[in-house]
């Protein structure tokens, strides 16, 4: 489904080029539930956003789904990233001025899905998430946990293939991360792709592959791990709880 | 991994299918105003949240709108004058050019047989008719039912026809018969209202007093046949009463055949289709001859041209400025002006618009991102803002029509206009408004759109925007537009007013202080025969000093002139052009001009008002003399072909104000033009004097309403166009430094909000509030003194053009322009360091915490 080969990133002022990311190879397959890792400043996210087509790469070569996405207009990247790819971020990036239903909705609009067609989806979405009490409410009167449940609902609304998320649960107490997670891994059962950034070993071990980021440079699973981290060092690793 | 594939497209269908559909161009603007629909939620919640921002932006443009909407109405009233007559492209006005008695003269209106003859031997046209004014009294026709009586200055004798050329809707009564007997009337609905309250009209009587100069005035009834609807604003023939032409027949049966009759009479034609207005004009040349030859018969003046031209109907109000206009003519630089003005104020509150959108665009960029993330193309995005620009621009509509009413009053009282609320529904204007609603909310909503839309959520969601004025290059252009703008319009109404105290402050060559002045509107030829006894009786009431009679009082135009021969006979060739007022002896005296040379008139010297003129300076050198040299001259007047000498020569005096140089001018003992008198008051009995006055008044005009002015009063009415401008000018200037002033509040109000921060940390390290006060005006300061520099030059270049139209004129010096820009600067800082002590002075901790 996604394949990059040789993505460099970097921002260059009048002497200095400073690379976020090199050379980067990565397939990611149809179904699958990659973790990218990796320290501060490691390039995760202007990866995941790389990916999510939010950002555009110096160099290199990307394909979703078989279409070169580094060799189309604005216009046709936009289209791509609309029907295809859900965000799930860290601070939950609602639109304040927007109530639940509202936010929900925001996308479906973008992607110019039908009145009534959009209501039903808004309402299956509710419902699904169990928030169908919170739809009049504006995101400054639900909870972390509450926001985050909207954002993720309001990822999966266009059922996407593509699921991107950067630090889901950074900003949540446990059980709350436990939550997202489970419904990550739900969507995940159900088909879609989903990729996230964490530095949480907890989150990354219920997906299937881990990459680790280090200064711009990729690791492939195989050879990343560090010691104890990941003792499956396989690319499909096992569904139980990790300890350290 | 099958399974999954399968469950997914499953789940997919629709909303996959659907957009990948292309769309047709009507489907995308079907899509669009969903999203307007849906962001407008934003956009209200939005502007709530920011209530302050909010309100000095709808504030600055709802201005900037009212000011358009008056000056749009203002134009279109102007620029549309009669052009509500059916056909009024074949409508025309005849008038003339004609060379006798030594000078040229253009008339809008000519003899009385003229419409006959062209009726009935040129053909050509589907209607004429005439339009003339009651002849002695023209402008005051005494009209009186029972208790109330006035003058009325809008009535005319009309050709029934008129009906069928111009469009004057009958409300009672009708067209076909209305005029068609002697001594009957139609009258406006306002003039009804005005005698009749409320009973029906038709049927009823008016008493008129009318003075066909063939001896004494007549009083007789009308039977009122017809009320029509008022005149609308945007005509040049305003009319209240129209008298049948009959009625006017009866006195003068000569007015059908005599073409040597010289009371004006305004033609109309309406002319048959295709028929060239040239071809047309042609055929009246026999018609002008008729006319050269009676005048030569007639009077012994032989005109030595005469050329018929035709004025189209809508021309004639912008386009047509003679000496028997029947309305002043509209001047096309106050159109210039006035739109100019409002530009200028639409410009400011539209600048504000952009600059606080943008300002407060940091605030939305945290949207901008997520929306991007969500899939909006920036197209939609820029769609979303110019939306919520056109939904501000909306309600600052709203507003403005609020204050629009308040606003049109003032501007009439300002202009001396009479435009009405109601023309905002004329088809142009609202086409207009309409226009300048999507010009408006478009290019003010364009800017934050642009800016807003580029946000790339990458940075955004990473919190890389920085706030604030830095690097905002547009955003400083602005506020150096509005405040060169400020700067400029505060110069221009400061050297307005400067000039007209100036002019008002010069001395004038005559007294005008403490002078009663008294129109005489009726029994003309009654006060002519009788002046001096009637002047007589006003001297012994209490309190008057002197008292005079004249055809001309200060402030109003002249009478006309005299063409002035050397020697005791009067030909053409050689005669020298000046203005005249006709007066009694005691005119200079109680004007207190000064002699130059000579002597004032004298009734001792027994024969003045048979041998005596006297001139001003100008006119002795328009005469080609010296005061001295032109002292015993003997000129002949073309006015009376009598033969005077000048027996004295007074200083220049300005009559009509200082803006022109002092006009020659004969002045001449002569009774057939008097019309005016003048008493010279005593401040400290003003009132008694008055009751006195009144008393006299009722004695000789039994019936004549009492009507009195003061000269000073009534002269302050030279300036009135300046005055308007500078009033005008006072306004708008006003209105953009509020305007700006507010735009510059907020938008630094909020930089400080979004700098809180940075200030704080300053603020730790150990910056004074005094230091960081200046760190955040220090680029304002700046602004407004490049401002400064691009508006003083221009100003000078409008202010030096504006100031050409006077004879005498100030130089506005350094003082004024650094007046302007101090003043502007001081309100700017103002602004600036209100904002900037308050934030500085904040506990930094709190704003460090609350990050």
């Amino acid at each position: 489904m996604i394949r990059l080969r040789g993505i460099t990133k970097y921002y260059a002022n009048a002497f200095v080029k400073t690379f976020v990311l090199r050379n980067i190879d990565l397939d990611v397959k149809e179904g699958e539930f990659l973790t990218i890792m990796g320290p501060s400043g490691a390039g995760k996210s202007t990866l995941l956003y790389i990916l999510g087509m939010l950002d555009e790469a110096c160099e290199g070569e990307y394909f979703f789904c078989g279409q070169a996405v580094h060799e189309l207009n604005e216009k046709k990247r936009t289209q791509l990233h609309q029907q295809n790819i859900g965000f799930v971020f860290q601070s939950y990036h609602l639109i304040d001025e927007l109530t639940v239903y509202e936010n929900l909705e925001t996308p479906l609009l973008y992607k110019k899905v039908k009145p009534d067609e959009r209501k039903s989806l808004v309402a299956d979405a509710l419902d699904r998430f169990r928030i169908v009490a919170k739809k009049d409410l504006f995101p400054n009167q639900l909870s972390g946990g509450q926001q985050q449940l909207v954002a993720v609902a309001r990822a999966v609304i266009i059922q996407p293939r593509l699921i991107l998320a950067d630090e889901p649960t950074g900003n949540l107490n446990s059980p709350q991360g436990e939550e997202i997670m489970a419904l990550f891994k739900k969507l995940n059962c159900e088909g879609t792709t989903i990729i996230q950034v964490t530095h949480s070993e907890k989150n990354a071990s219920h997906s299937d592959r881990v990459i680790h980021l280090l200064d711009g440079w990729m690791n492939n699973g195989e050879k990343s791990a560090l010691p104890g981290e990941n003792p499956g060092t396989g690319k499909r690793k096992k569904k139980h709880p990790e300890g350290t | 991994m099958n399974r999954k594939t399968e469950n997914r497209s499953a789940g997919r269908t629709g909303p996959r299918s659907q957009g990948s559909r292309p769309e047709s161009l009507g489907r995308r603007g079907y899509w669009k105003l969903l999203m307007l629909k849906n962001t407008l939620g934003i956009t209200l919640r939005s502007l709530i949240k920011n209530k302050g921002i909010f309100l000095i932006k709808v504030f600055g443009l709802a201005a900037g709108i009212a000011c358009s909407m008056v000056v749009i109405l203002y134009v279109v009233n102007e620029l549309t004058y009669d052009t509500y007559h059916p056909d009024h492209e074949r409508i025309f006005r005849i008038a003339c050019r004609r060379v006798h008695d030594g000078g040229e003269f253009t008339n809008a209106s000519t003899q009385g047989p003229l419409a006959a003859a062209i009726k009935e031997q040129i053909g050509q046209t589907e209607t004429v008719a005439r339009m003339i004014p009651p002849l002695e009294n023209a402008k005051h026709v005494l009209v009186a039912r029972g208790e109330r009586r006035f003058f009325e200055k809008r009535a005319w004798f009309a050709d029934p026809d008129i009906f069928s050329i111009l469009s004057i809707p009958f409300v009672a009564g009708n067209a076909g018969n209305a005029l068609a007997r002697p001594r009957t009337v139609v009258i406006s609905e306002s003039t009804a209202r005005k005698y009749f309250a409320g009973l029906p009209p038709l049927g009823r009587r008016l008493t008129i007093e009318l003075d066909y100069d063939t001896g004494a005035a007549v009083t007789e009834d009308f039977e009122v046949t017809g009320v029509v609807r008022d005149a609308p604003a945007n005509t040049h023939l305003k009319y209240d009463m129209l008298l049948s032409m009959a009625t006017l027949l009866t006195y003068v049966p000569t007015l059908n055949q005599d073409w040597g009759e010289y009371h004006p009479k305004y033609t109309y034609v309406k002319l048959r289709r295709h028929v060239k207005p040239s071809a047309f004009t042609k055929l009246l040349r026999p018609y002008a001859e008729r006319i050269r030859q009676a005048f030569a018969r007639r009077a012994g003046s032989p005109m030595h041209k005469l050329d018929f031209f035709l004025q189209p109907l809508a021309s004639l109000h912008m386009g047509s400025n003679l000496p028997d206009e029947i309305e002043p003519a509209g001047n096309i630089l106050y159109v210039y002006i006035y739109s100019f003005a409002a530009l200028l104020i639409l410009l400011i509150g539209a600048t504000n618009f952009v600059n606080l959108s943008a300002t407060l665009s940091t605030t939305r960029s945290r949207e901008v991102g997520i929306r991007k993330t969500l899939g909006g193309s920036r197209g939609d995005l820029v769609w979303q803002f110019l939306g919520e620009s056109l939904v501000i621009t909306l309600i600052a509509f709203l507003a403005a029509f609020a204050f629009l009413s308040l606003l049109l009053r003032f501007f009439n009282r300002m202009a001396g206009t009479a435009i009405d609320f109601q023309a905002l529904g004329q088809p142009l204007v609202l086409a207009m408004l309409l226009v300048l609603f999507l010009l408006l909310g478009i290019s003010a909503g364009l800017y934050p759109a642009m800016v807003l839309s580029r946000f790339q959520p990458v940075s955004v969601l990473k919190n890389q925007v920085f706030p604030g004025m830095h690097g905002h290059a547009a955003q400083r252009l602005l506020i150096l537009g509005q405040f060169a703008i400020a700067i400029f319009l505060v110069v221009c109404t400061l050297v307005v007013f400067r000039q007209l105290t100036f002019i008002k402050g010069k001395a004038l060559g005559f007294d005008r202080e403490q002078k009663l002045i008294l129109e005489i509107k009726s029994n003309q030829s009654y006060f002519r025969r009788n002046y001096e006894a009637i002047k007589s009786d006003f001297l012994k009431a209490p309190g008057i000093g002197a008292a005079s009679v004249s055809s001309t009082v200060p402030g109003e135009a002249f009478a006309g002139g005299y063409s002035l021969q050397k020697g005791s006979s009067f030909g053409i060739l050689n005669s020298k052009r000046l203005k005249v007022i006709t007066v009694d002896h005691d005119f200079i005296p109680t004007y207190g001009i000064r002699m130059t040379a000579g002597r004032a008139f004298q009734k001792a010297s027994g024969n003045d008002e048979q041998g005596a003129y006297i001139v001003n300076e100008a006119g002795a050198r328009e005469l080609g003399l010296t005061p001295e040299r032109v002292l015993g001259t003997q000129w002949t007047s073309h006015y009376h072909r009598k033969t005077k000498t000048i027996v004295g020569v007074t200083a220049d005096f300005h009559f009509l104000g200082m803006k022109d140089e002092a006009e020659p001018l004969v002045l001449d003992i002569e009774k057939s033009l008097l019309r005016v008198m003048t008493l010279s008051l005593d401040a400290r009995r003003v009132s008694q004097s008055l009751a006195a006055v009144k008393e006299t008044w009722r004695r000789h005009f039994p019936g004549v309403p009492f009507e009195y002015s003061f000269l000073d009063e009534a002269f302050g009415r030279v300036y009135q166009y300046e005055e308007r401008m500078g009033n005008l000018l006072g306004l708008v200037s006003g209105l953009g430094i509020a305007i700006a002033f507010l735009g510059l509040y907020g938008m630094i109000a909020f930089t400080m909000r979004m700098r809180r921060k940075e200030i704080g940390i300053r603020r730790v390290l150990g910056a004074t509030s005094t230091s960081v006060a200046l760190l955040l005006t220090r680029q304002f300061v700046s602004l407004v003194f490049l401002a400064g520099f691009l508006a003083v030059p221009l100003a000078w270049m409008a202010t030096i053009l504006w100031l050409q139209g006077f004879a005498y004129r100030i130089q506005p010096g350094f003082a004024v322009f650094a007046f302007a820009f101090l003043a502007t600067f001081a309100i700017a800082m103002a602004a600036v360091l209100l904002q900037a002590l308050r934030s500085a002075r904040d506990n930094p901790v709190d704003a460090l915490r609350s990050e």
